[in-house]
């Protein structure tokens, strides 16, 4: 396994050209020993062999003439983090937003869809036979007999002129009809026993998940008044 | 040009080849050319009850195929020369069946004969189809029962889709007999009543045809009822053919007839 650490050293960068520079290198590293006795000193120039053993005498790193990584100030790396982040929140957002405005698109796609399905509204004046399918993606008058062994499937509401004795799929708002006992009725996915309508014309709708059937002769009803 | 009339039911033995056979030669007795043709193929009931089997040498496919023509293959009736009749043939493939061939044999029968009857096999599938396919006309057998009619019910549905003549804009009529009526099983609300029957299949009534336990003995002895003239059913034959003729001849409420004879029987001293 390789052996790995990463750690900052304060580097002293300094350039002598003289003998002069020299001399006052070596007291300003006197006067300020403390400080400098763990940075690394970067020397760069001409560098004398008298200032080599100077240095290593007080146990000061040094290094000639290397190019080391451009280094940069704290403030500078904090700004430069801050600026990458900025920039990667704006790309979020501006990504963000490209996604809510194609969902909106496709919503609108959809309930443009289902009004166009719900356009597909028929009425029918042909007698449904034994065998015989009718499906409608809108609502649906059958002005005709649906026998036994015929079947409706309708996705809007649905309204029947005669007893029903075939079956009948609706998934609507309301139907009203009436029903043989032997025919199919399922509303929504709930099959409804045929004796709940007894025998005469009804409205059946979905209030909450319960379908409920009501005669249209009963006195408290507004249809047909 | 002749009236091509397809026999049909939906549900298999509710007397179509019993129907065909009498109407026939009720037609016939009426004055009027008339071609009975056996679609039932593999099976070859038509040409017993009309007592014709040992006369038949050719049958439809013979004619289709071109190996005999119309006029060697029909066979025609001992009891009236008006009736003819094609036999089917008694090969159980039905895929000899051609549309386009099928529609030859019809159009040169019905050149020939004001009626040209067809007898359709039980059941909805390939043969019934073929049958119906260039009908002007279809009469719909049922019993009083309700499988019978739901079976009927769905062979006017498919008639009234597939036919040549519905494909064309045009409509194929439609007419209804009502077969094996027992009175007493009526009065006693154990068989289906006819204005029920009507009311599902919503088709013009032909007739009414009572039971008849004389049926079975005329076809086996290849004299059709029709030819007895102390049977209600016979009776109810001739009615319709004179009906299918154009005659105005009012429906029979043939519930309300006693078949032992007893009727008969007063209605005899009467005479
Ligand atoms: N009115 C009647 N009274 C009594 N028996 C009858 C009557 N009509 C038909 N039958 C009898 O019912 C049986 C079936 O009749 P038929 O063969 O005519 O029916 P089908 O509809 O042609 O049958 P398939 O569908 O098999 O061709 C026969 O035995 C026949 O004699
Ligand atoms: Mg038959």
């Amino acid at each position: 396994m390789l052996k790995k650490r990463q750690y900052s050293v304060k580097i002293y960068d300094v350039s002598v050209e003289s003998v002069e520079d020299i001399t006052t290198l070596k007291e300003f590293l006197n006067a300020n020993y403390l400080i400098f006795r763990d940075h690394l000193i970067v020397l760069r120039g001409e560098v004398s062999q008298d200032l080599r053993e100077y240095l290593a005498v007080k146990s000061l790193y040094f290094l000639e003439n290397v190019n080391l990584p451009e280094g940069r100030s704290r403030k500078e790396l904090e700004n430069d983090i801050d600026d990458e982040r900025k920039k990667f929140n704006l790309k979020i957002n501006m990504l963000q937003n490209q996604l809510e405005m194609e969902k909106k698109k496709l919503e609108a796609k959809e309930v443009e869809l289902e009004m166009m399905n719900h356009k597909q509204s028929l009425v029918h004046d042909k007698m449904l036979r034994s065998g015989q399918e009718l499906n409608v993606d809108g609502d649906l008058i059958a002005l005709n007999k649906i026998n036994s062994g015929a079947s409706i499937d309708v996705r809007g509401n649905f309204i029947a002129k005669y007893q029903v004795h075939g079956s009948v799929r609706c998934t609507g708002r309301v139907m009203i009809l009436s029903v043989a006992p032997k025919a199919n009725i399922v509303f929504h996915g709930l099959v409804i026993e045929t004796y709940r309508f007894q025998n005469t014309l009804c409205l059946v709708e979905l209030n909450d998940n319960i379908v409920s059937i009501s005669p249209l002769d009963s006195k408290d009803n507004i249809w047909a008044k | 040009m002749g009236e091509v009339i397809a026999v049909i039911s939906g549900k298999g033995g509710v007397g179509k080849t019993t129907a065909v056979a009498n109407l026939g030669l009720g037609i016939a007795f009426e004055g009027k050319k008339c071609a009975l043709v056996d679609f039932d193929l593999g099976q070859r009931n038509l040409d017993m009850i009309l007592g014709l089997e040992n006369r038949v040498v050719y049958d439809m496919v013979h004619v289709m195929d071109g190996e005999a023509s119309l006029k060697q293959a029909l066979v025609k009736s001992k009891v009236n020369e008006n009736l003819f009749f094609l036999a089917a043939s008694q090969t159980k493939d039905k895929s000899v069946l051609e549309s386009s061939k099928i529609k030859k044999l019809i159009d040169d029968l019905r050149k020939e004969y004001e009626f040209v009857i067809l007898d359709a096999p039980a059941g909805i599938e390939g043969g019934f189809e073929h049958t119906i396919e260039f009908a002007d006309t279809a009469i719909i057998v049922v019993n009083p029962e309700v499988s019978s009619i739901r079976d009927a019910d769905r062979a006017i549905g498919i008639l009234d889709s597939k036919s040549q003549k519905v494909k064309d804009g045009l409509e194929v009529k439609k007419y209804l007999i009502i077969n094996r009526i027992r009175p007493e099983m009526v009065q006693t609300g154990e068989m289906l009543k006819s204005s029920d029957i009507f009311e599902i299949l919503n088709i013009e009534l032909l007739g009414k045809i009572p039971e008849d336990k004389g049926i079975i003995d005329a076809s086996n002895r290849g004299n059709p009822i029709i030819l007895n003239n102390n049977s209600l059913a016979g009776e109810a034959y001739k009615r319709i053919s004179a009906r299918l003729c154009g005659k105005k001849v009012p429906i029979v409420n043939v519930e309300s007839l006693h078949g032992d004879g007893i009727f008969k029987k007063i209605a005899g001293i009467f005479k």
